[in-house]
C-alpha cells in the first residue's frame, strides 16, 4: 500500500460538495465494460473522456485521471483507456501503472462478472487479455465463452500451467492465438507449439516456457491431471484443437532464457 | 515485425482491487453496455492490429518473477470511493 498517500477529504473551500436530497437519486459511480460513467443524480451523466482531470478519492488516497482514450479491440466492445496519477499530499504526482511493453503508463477499470470491480493497468496479464479481445463482461452475439477465454488468456501469459502459479519471465515473446480466431497464429520462425489453455490453466504442455523456472518433469509430477498431456509426442495444436476444455493456444521459442 | 505482430510478452496482471466499494459506488453494469456488436469472429482479419504486436523487450515491474510472485504489489482497494472531485472543482460525494 505504499502507493498511496494519506488522502485528503476535499479540495479547497471552493469546493461544491453534491450530496443526494429527497427525491434524488444518490450520486453513483458505475463501472461499465472499461469504462467509469458517474451518475450525479437522474440527470446528469458525466462518462468517458468527461471524467478527464476528475479525481477519484479513496480513503488510501487521491486517483486523479489525467486523460482518457478509446481503443477498438480486435472482439469486443470499445476499451476506455485512463492515464492515472496518484496525487501525493506534497502537490506531487506518481504514475498508478508500470509502462506496458508499448511505454505507455494506462489502466481501466473492470469489473468481472461474479467478481470484485477492480483498476487493472495495461502491463498486466489481465489488462492485456481484455485488449486482446477477450472481455469478460462482454456477451457476444456468437456465444463466445469470453470470461473463460479471458482467465485461460492469463494463464497463458502467464505460463501458468497448473492453475496455482505463472512461471513466465518477463520480456519473454510468446504468440497467442484462440479457437475462435479472435486472436490468429503469426508463426513467429523459429516459434514452436508450447500448450494449449484452459480457464484451469494448461491442457497440455508439449515444452515449458522458460525450462530454468520449470520442467516437463516437474510439470508432471505438479499436476497429475497432465498425466498423458505432457510432451511434444502428446501435446500438438493438431490434437488438442479438438479437445473441447482447450480454448487458447500458444507458441514460443525453445530454449528461450 | 513480421510475425512478431503477433508475438507478446508476458506480464502478470497490474491491478488493483476496488472491492466493495459502498452502494453509491457500487460497480454495476449497464444493460447497454452488453449489447453485442456485429462483429462476428470470421469478420476478423488475421492481421488485425492487436495490443499484442508488442515488442518483447519491454521490461516492466508488474511482471512475474521466476518463482511466480507478483513484482508489483496487488493494491487491495476494499474500501469504496467516497467521492469524485471534478475537474471545475464540484464534489461528487458518494456515500
Amino acid at each position: 500500500m505504499t502507493w498511496l498517500t494519506p488522502g485528503r477529504a476535499c479540495t479547497g473551500l471552493a469546493a461544491l460538495v453534491l450530496l443526494s436530497g429527497p427525491g434524488q437519486a444518490a450520486p453513483q459511480l458505475r463501472v461499465e465494460g472499461t469504462e467509469f460513467v458517474l451518475e450525479q443524480d437522474n440527470v446528469r451523466v458525466l462518462r468517458g473522456e468527461a471524467l478527464a482531470g476528475a479525481v477519484l478519492v479513496l480513503p488510501q488516497g487521491r486517483i486523479r485521471i489525467a486523460s482518457v482514450a478509446r481503443e477498438k479491440p480486435p472482439y469486443g466492445s470499445e476499451i476506455f483507456l485512463y492515464h492515472f496519477l496518484v496525487e501525493n499530499g506534497a502537490g506531487s504526482s506518481q504514475e498508478l501503472c508500470e509502462p506496458d511493453p508499448n511505454g505507455q503508463r494506462l489502466g481501466f477499470p473492470l469489473q468481472v462478472p461474479g467478481e470484485p470491480a477492480g483498476l487493472t493497468c495495461t502491463g498486466g496479464a489481465v489488462g492485456k487479455c481484455v485488449r486482446f479481445g477477450y472481455q469478460p463482461w462482454y456477451l457476444s452475439k456468437e456465444g463466445l465463452p469470453l470470461k473463460a477465454l479471458h482467465q485461460a488468456c492469463v494463464n497463458l501469459v502467464t505460463a501458468n500451467y497448473g492453475g496455482d502459479r505463472g512461471t513466465t519471465r518477463n520480456g519473454t515473446p510468446i504468440d497467442i492465438y484462440d479457437r475462435f480466431g479472435i486472436q490468429q497464429p503469426a508463426y513467429a520462425p523459429g516459434m514452436t507449439f508450447e500448450a494449449a489453455w484452459s480457464p484451469r490453466g494448461s491442457v497440455c504442455v508439449a515444452r515449458p516456457r522458460i525450462e530454468q523456472n520449470i520442467s516437463l518433469d516437474e510439470i508432471r509430477q505438479k499436476y497429475p491431471h497432465l498425466q498423458g498431456f505432457v510432451g511434444e509426442e502428446a501435446c500438438s495444436e493438431e490434437k488438442m484443437r479438438g479437445h473441447p476444455d482447450a480454448l487458447l493456444f500458444n507458441r514460443s521459442y525453445p530454449g528461450y532464457r | 515485425m513480421i510475425k512478431i505482430t503477433k508475438t507478446v510478452t508476458a506480464f502478470l496482471m497490474g491491478g488493483l482491487a476496488l472491492a466493495a466499494m459502498s452502494s453509491g459506488a457500487t460497480a454495476e453494469i449497464a444493460a447497454n453496455a452488453l449489447t453485442p456488436n456485429a462483429l462476428t469472429p470470421n469478420a476478423l482479419t488475421p492481421n488485425a492490429l492487436t495490443p499484442n504486436a508488442l515488442t518483447p523487450n519491454a521490461l516492466t515491474p508488474n511482471a512475474l518473477t521466476p518463482n511466480g510472485q507478483k513484482a508489483m504489489p496487488f493494491i487491495d482497494l476494499s474500501s469504496s470511493i467516497e467521492s469524485v472531485e471534478l475537474s471545475n472543482g464540484t464534489v461528487v460525494v458518494l456515500r
